[in-house]
């Protein structure tokens, strides 16, 4: 025997069904013209292909080797698709530097993709970040931290960033230069602040004794 | 005791044989698993023996100069000075290493000293173990080895280094390592003040201050 819903419970039937027919209306359409803007913003912090290893010179006047042990880089025309027929692609950048003499490594992950519809959060690999990762290899101390590209902070808070748009280090000026301070350091040879410059890469870097070693 | 087990689970298998014979024709594959599994696991049941035990002399023991605690002081050519830290003087036993399980081994008496420092950056790892065992010692400056032959005589019976003169001292080569990056090459060493200089591959180095 059919059920026949009693009068009163029906505007609340008509309600529900309305809110269930709009939730399947088209999503919010890709925002091409701020993915590309951010992705070619991004994409310029890559470390250039001519780049390769460099001298370090510090403030007690010793001198080591900042290797860039291994460069990776992987892009996709489409990995992403809305309702209004648009496809974005997305894009990843990975470097590595040890140290000769120190016991430091850095990795440097730079990604990004289409603009994304809300903000992301720390360990979120969406929207366009630089991500730098630090291991002491000797105490095996890690520490990392993601910078957003598009709000200019980190994403976390282990540490405060800072944009240079032009920064000298020995006798280079560097144009466009990040400056990472950590709020902890682990060790006096912990890495407190970092510089990275725009398609050099790493150029500087201060350790939790206040000892400065930049590329030369 | 696994060989004790193992032999309890032959001594079951043989005992209750009778019993598996009553079944059908088929079990005779059985007996041949039975079998092949019971001398594989017979072979994997041995006693690997010490052959010999070896100790360090005295005088090896004093090889290494460093005294726990202590401080050693340092300066790099461009003029920083600096503390190596004595963070670790310990001696030890080992056993050989081994190729297979059931081999022999014999064991030795080690001594290893430990030195560090923050800024710069350098860690210092000597060991050494008896003659009889080995005739190598063992250097290892941030993660760069230089092995101390004793087959060969100390390099120099005399040497001034840094305006200082020293006696007996062996000059010590890394084995291997990146060719490319600034990093230590080779080594002064004698008994009496243990690491004396560091050499790096752009010229430069660490030597001790007398």
């Amino acid at each position: 025997m059919a059920t026949v819903l009693p009068l009163s419970d029906k505007p609340v039937l008509i309600i529900m069904l309305a809110l269930a027919l709009q939730a399947c209306g088209p999503s919010d359409c890709i925002d091409i013209n701020k993915s590309d803007y951010y992705s070619a913003k991004t994409k310029a912090w890559a470390i250039h292909t001519t780049i390769g290893d460099r001298e370090l010179a510090d403030d007690l006047g010793i001198r080591q080797t900042l290797i860039l042990s291994a460069r990776d880089s992987v892009s996709y025309d489409e990995s992403v698709w809305d309702d209004c027929g648009n496809a974005y692609g997305s894009f990843f950048y990975s470097f590595q530097y040890n140290t000769s003499l120190s016991s430091l490594h850095f990795m440097i992950d730079i990604q990004g993709g289409e603009y994304p519809y809300e903000s992301c959060g720390e360990g979120d690999n969406c929207g366009f970040f630089i991500r730098f990762h630090i291991t002491n290899i000797r105490t095996s101390d890690i520490k990392n931290t993601t910078y957003d590209i598009v709000t200019q902070k980190c994403r976390d808070s282990r540490a405060t960033a800072e944009y240079h748009e032009q920064y000298t280090v020995g006798d280079t000026v560097y144009e466009g230069v990040l400056e990472i301070t950590f709020k902890e350091t682990f060790a006096a040879n912990d890495v407190k602040t970092l510089y990275y410059a725009k398609g050099h890469g790493l150029v500087k870097f201060v350790n939790g004794d206040g000892v400065s070693f930049w590329v030369d | 005791m696994l060989c004790r087990f193992i032999k309890r689970g032959i001594r079951y298998l043989c005992l209750h044989k009778t019993s598996i014979d009553k079944q059908t024709a088929g079990m005779k594959k059985q007996h041949f698993f039975i079998f092949i599994t019971a001398a594989y696991l017979l072979a994997s049941c041995c006693d690997s023996k010490e052959t010999a035990t070896y100790f360090l002399s005295d005088q090896e023991k004093d090889f290494i100069p460093y005294v726990q605690y202590d401080s050693v002081e340092f300066v790099h050519s461009a003029g920083s000075e600096f503390k190596m830290a004595v963070t670790n003087v310990f001696t030890q036993t080992a056993q050989s290493y081994t190729e297979h399980r059931c081999d022999d081994y014999v064991t030795y008496e080690y001594k290893t000293a430990e030195l560090a420092s923050f800024s710069p950056e350098l860690y210092f790892g000597i060991t050494i173990v008896p003659r009889e065992y080995s005739n190598i010692m063992g250097v290892d400056i941030n993660s760069s080895y230089f092995p101390l032959h004793f087959d060969t005589s100390p390099r120099f019976d005399t040497v001034r280094i840094a305006g200082d003169l020293y006696f007996d001292v062996y000059f010590l080569e890394r084995e291997s390592g990146e060719q490319n990056a600034i990093k230590p090459v080779t080594v002064f060493y004698n008994k009496h003040f243990g690491i004396i200089q560091i050499n790096l591959s752009n010229g430069d180095s660490f030597t001790i201050k007398r």
